[in-house]
């Protein structure tokens, strides 16, 4: 019992250093209908730029304090001015895209900046704790919970009580009417992105102080916990995201003690998921996402519900390009000719590695450009399909026709399975659901050592022998080639086939208008389904190839660092626009190979020509079908 | 510092340009190397990187190898498999290049293996510790030392220098966590010790309140910690800060100037031992060197990378030596038959497993400084 209390301290703990990132989620998404990825590097500056004013110039902590607070603030003001304002009016995924490359780009230069070492936070508040009996609770803790508490009732009577604040939430609840009472709705946008800043700047060096120490890449798993505790509570709610907080941090260290460290965020991301089936708004939600066509499936009364909706304005005013299903063949083909023209095995590889990025990119477009489900987990599928060959390969020593056969079936089974609980949801929510489910799915490849062999990976996977080809062995890195060739090829033309087809209008119908959908009497749950079963048996054949290609599987491949990726691909080449989805996830696969040269300004490199792209072409590279 | 780098690249290139290329007597010797310079575990790569570079100016410095010079292709694989096997392509197309030092974590350095091996290009690993590593093919080397060979040692740190006979050991939740707490758990009962917690460290997790109540609550007398010094030094505040003050045995890793720094007074009394103490006086050129080029002091992890980088080129020299083409396939051979070679982390002979057995130094945390035991 007393072990009990002593873990629901630590939960608060740890809970209120997440409440205080996800407000900064909050803010943003309530004013702006933006879920800004950039928060977590927002909130890893904040953290340096402190360390840097200290160390570097010896100021004490609160100037420091209010220096890095100001200084971010400022730069998030500029993200909203650079990277966001250029794409109003651009579909929805355009400016979530643009806070992902910005985040990229940050990151590597905080690497670049402070060196990728951790550094000891040259501060501290105070190395006082309180026992009661065994539980234990320090200054720091009662620090962090007073200026918690203080940010969340100050920002509170802010935005109730002032005519910003009040002008904020008329720009939340309804730009166009804002702005024509008045209300300068761009210079709203920007005071909500310069208070997300210092709000990050300020859980950052919080957080600095309660972990003693400031790392590069802290961004990314304290944004992620953020975003999933903003979620929890009810996204644009104040005070949900500090409910959202403490009780994510409550539950992972429950889990954490009661089941065993290795399993905390497989059960933290779990029980998200179930949160989500049962109140998809988060607990203090309320109307909110439904009016920006959030929750309540096809049932709910709401103009729209998908995120992804590319407004049909937008359908006619770009046009589309795209490849009939045969012009997949013909590419093909000439693609075929390469290993004869080229000996370099290297140049084989990054094209191999081009094919199945292509594929996956499809693969999530049939579900989050095609049906308009933004899915952040699709990592978990492609693993399923690498973990599946490489089971069955090598422990059973099946060909390959055995092998990839079973990836396929398997995948679409887990793909059609982890859909379920997603029917009810959409908008954000359902785009929480799959970032979960991509999380599950990298904690069981890392946790269930007995089939997956853990963070050992599994090794030496045989060369394919294809048993319907008369027992051909695919040694070399050019057979290879041409077998991931025509199985991507095939697997792509079926993919467009169906795209093409009814099938493929009926899924825009749904992704345009999920109501209207359903009220013209489309089974809309069945034909979501259907997407999924078809999506994960495409990404659980570019799983099956990656495992023959890398001869060696490990969970590393499937982060949900490769899940963003994917879906920048399909995404970044237009909404449903297999054609695209196949261009940019080529491209965007052997980019980093190219950039190579610029050795650690790579990334910076690429999160540049990723934002130009988007500026450019904010409706896809090949535009939206 | 990365622009000055840049700078002095740029320096470095426009000198040769002027002095002329025509200083050395044929075509340069080429090395490839990789390991993650940028993400997650850049740290470590970084630390691979920064000793390598250092060989090879030391080795051109004084007048290259036989007269040619020593080119070092650095790239970066981000702890990425993906990228690993393409830089592996990359180097199997390159020509003249005979040797690959690389990389961190045994997953890359396997993605780039079959690859490399094909090629007959033999590759060395300064750290890759899956027991699998050597195994995979004549071409695969290590510097580290295989961890079912170091868990008698860690049973006696915890059951002999440190007296415990509950002992509790949270791991790094990777290849190399896996298998040391494994291999230890099991040399600790044989010995007839308790292991009362066997529990991973997700990488990059830094609040352990829940794993520390936990270990409160079981007292053991031990905590063995092989975790990685970032991790690792939250873990010990956190314990620390909790009240407990039960001692703490470590593995090698922890022998790391940056875990004094980030641990602090909490790092106090840990019992550890190395292959590489920077205070020891034959080391003593290598740490001056690396600290005067880099402003810090070198760790293992740089030592290995040295040493490994030493190794490959003595197998080059001893090729050119015995008059045989330089090939990949013919360094490899002179470097699983070369002599004994003592480097910074102890003496390289491989067996013919390809494996190496270095002695370990005790050491002690006093102070805030490694002291030996």
């Amino acid at each position: 019992m007393e072990l009990f209390l002593s873990q629901i301290l630590n939960g608060l703990a740890i809970g209120q250093v997440y409440a205080l990132i996800a407000l900064g989620f909050s803010l943003v998404f309530g004013v702006a209908n933006i879920i800004n990825f950039a928060q977590g590097a927002l909130f890893m500056l904040g953290a340096f730029i402190a360390y840097s004013a200290i160390a570097w110039f010896g100021l004490p902590l609160i100037p420091a304090a209010i220096v890095s607070v100001v200084i971010v603030a400022i730069l998030g003001l500029l993200l909203e001015r650079i990277a966001l304002r250029p794409l109003m009016g651009a579909p929805y995924i355009a400016p979530f895209l643009s806070t992902l490359a910005i985040s990229t780009i940050i990151d590597q230069s905080a690497e670049i900046i402070w060196s990728p070492e951790s550094q000891p936070f040259p501060a501290s508040i105070s190395s006082t704790t309180f026992f009661i009996g065994n539980a234990y609770i320090t200054v720091t803790d009662l620090v962090i919970f007073g200026f918690g508490a203080a940010a969340t009732i100050a920002l509170t009577l802010f935005v109730s009580y002032t005519w910003t604040g009040r002008a904020l939430r008329a720009t939340a609840q309804d730009p166009a009417a804002a702005a024509q009472l008045g209300i300068r709705t761009d210079v709203m946008r920007q005071i909500a992105f310069g208070l997300a800043g210092a709000l990050g700047a300020l859980s950052g060096i919080l957080v600095a102080l309660y972990f003693q120490s400031v790392f590069p890449q802290m961004g990314i798993p304290f944004g992620l916990k953020g975003f999933a505790a903003a979620l929890l509570g009810g996204l644009a709610r104040i005070p949900g995201a500090v409910v959202g907080g403490l009780l994510l941090g409550i539950g992972e260290t429950l889990a954490s003690a009661y089941v065993g460290d290795s399993y905390r965020d497989a059960i933290a991301f779990s029980l998200l998921l179930l949160m989500l089936l049962v109140r998809p708004n988060g607990l203090l939600g309320g109307g909110k996402l439904n009016a920006l066509g959030g929750s309540g499936a096809a049932a709910g009364a709401m103009p729209t519900t998908s995120l992804l909706a590319s407004a049909s304005s937008q359908l006619s005013a770009t046009r589309a390009y795209y490849l009939p299903a045969w012009g997949f063949l013909v590419v093909g083909a000439a693609f075929a000719l390469v290993p004869l023209l080229v000996s370099s095995t290297y140049v084989l590889q990054a094209l191999i590695y081009g094919f199945i990025f292509a594929l996956l990119a499809v693969s999530v477009s049939l579900v989050s450009g095609a049906a308009g489900i933004l899915s952040i987990g699709h990592a978990a599928f492609f693993g399923v399909g690498a973990y599946a060959v490489a089971v069955l390969a090598r422990p059973y020593g099946l060909s390959a026709d055995v092998t990839l056969l079973a990836a396929v079936v398997l995948t679409a089974l887990v793909a059609l399975i982890a859909a379920i609980p997603l029917l009810k949801l959409s908008g954000h929510t359902a785009a929480l659901g799959t970032l979960a489910i991509g999380q599950i799915g990298f904690l069981v490849f890392l946790n269930w050592v007995s089939v997956t062999r853990g963070p050992m990976g599994i090794l030496n996977i045989p060369h394919p022998v294809l048993e319907v080809l008369g027992g051909l062995r695919f040694a070399t890195t050019g057979q290879k080639y041409w077998l991931v060739l025509g199985l991507v090829v095939i697997a792509v033309v079926i993919a467009e086939r169906y795209v093409s087809s009814p099938i493929g209008r009926t899924w825009r119908a749904i992704r345009e208008d999920r109501l209207a959908a359903q009220a013209s009497g489309l089974p809309v749950r069945r034909y979501i389904l259907l997407a999924f079963a078809i999506s994960g048996a495409l990404a659980g054949l570019a799983g099956g190839l990656f495992a023959y290609v890398q001869q060696v599987v490990s969970p590393e491949s499937f982060t949900v660092e490769t899940s963003i990726l994917i879906l920048t691909m399909a995404v970044l080449g237009g909404l449903g626009n297999l054609s695209g989805a196949v261009l940019t996830g080529f491209a965007l696969a052997i980019l980093p190979e190219f950039l190579r040269g610029f050795e650690e300004w790579r990334m910076i490199i690429y999160g540049l020509l990723l934002l130009v792209a988007l500026r450019v072409r904010p409706q896809g590279l090949l535009g939206a079908r | 510092m990365t622009i000055r780098r840049a700078a002095a690249g740029v320096a470095l290139s426009l000198g040769l340009a002027l002095t002329g290329a025509t200083a050395y007597a044929a075509d340069p010797i080429k090395i490839g190397f990789f390991a993650p310079l940028t993400g997650n575990v850049a740290n470590f790569g970084e630390r691979f990187r920064e000793s390598v570079q250092l060989y090879e100016d030391q080795v051109n410095a004084a007048g290259g190898i036989d007269g040619r010079k020593l080119e070092v292709v650095f790239e970066d694989d981000r702890n990425s498999p993906k990228e690993a096997a393409s830089i592996a392509q990359k180097f199997a197309n390159t020509p003249g290049l005979v040797a690959v030092i690389g990389s961190f974590s045994t997953t890359a350095s396997l993605a780039a293996a079959p690859i490399l091996t094909e090629a007959k290009i033999p590759q060395i690993s300064p750290s890759s510790s899956h027991p699998d590593w050597p195994k995979f093919s004549p071409y695969t080397f290590r510097q580290n030392v295989r961890q079912d060979q170091l868990a008698p040692l860690h049973a006696e740190i915890v059951l002999d220098k440190l007296k415990g006979k509950r002992i509790a050991i949270p791991y790094f939740q990777d290849d190399w966590g896996l298998v040391t707490a494994n291999t230890t758990k099991a040399a600790i009962e044989k010995r007839g010790g308790e292991v009362v917690l066997v529990e991973p460290i997700a990488p990059n997790s830094r609040d352990f309140r829940p794993l520390v109540s936990k270990i409160k609550s079981l007292n053991p007398d031990v905590i063995f910690l092989p975790v990685h010094y970032q991790e690792a030094s939250a873990f010990v505040q956190q314990l620390r800060q909790a009240g407990v003050t039960t001692p703490i045995g470590a593995p090698d890793p922890l022998s790391n100037p940056k875990f004094l720094e980030l641990a602090g007074k909490d790092a106090e009394g840990v019992l550890l031992y190395t292959m590489f103490f920077a205070d020891n006086p034959k080391v003593k050129s290598y740490v001056d060197a690396y600290k005067a080029k880099y402003n810090r002091l070198p760790d293992q992890y740089s030592a290995l990378a040295y040493d490994s980088v030493a190794v490959a080129v003595n197998g080059v020299k001893a090729m050119l030596k015995s008059g045989k083409p330089l090939t990949g396939e013919n360094v490899r051979d002179a470097i699983a038959t070369a002599p004994a070679y003592e480097g910074l982390t102890g003496v390289t002979k491989y067996d013919e497993n390809r494996e190496v057995e270095k002695k370990s130094t005790f050491i002690v945390i006093k102070s805030g400084a490694y002291v030996l035991y």
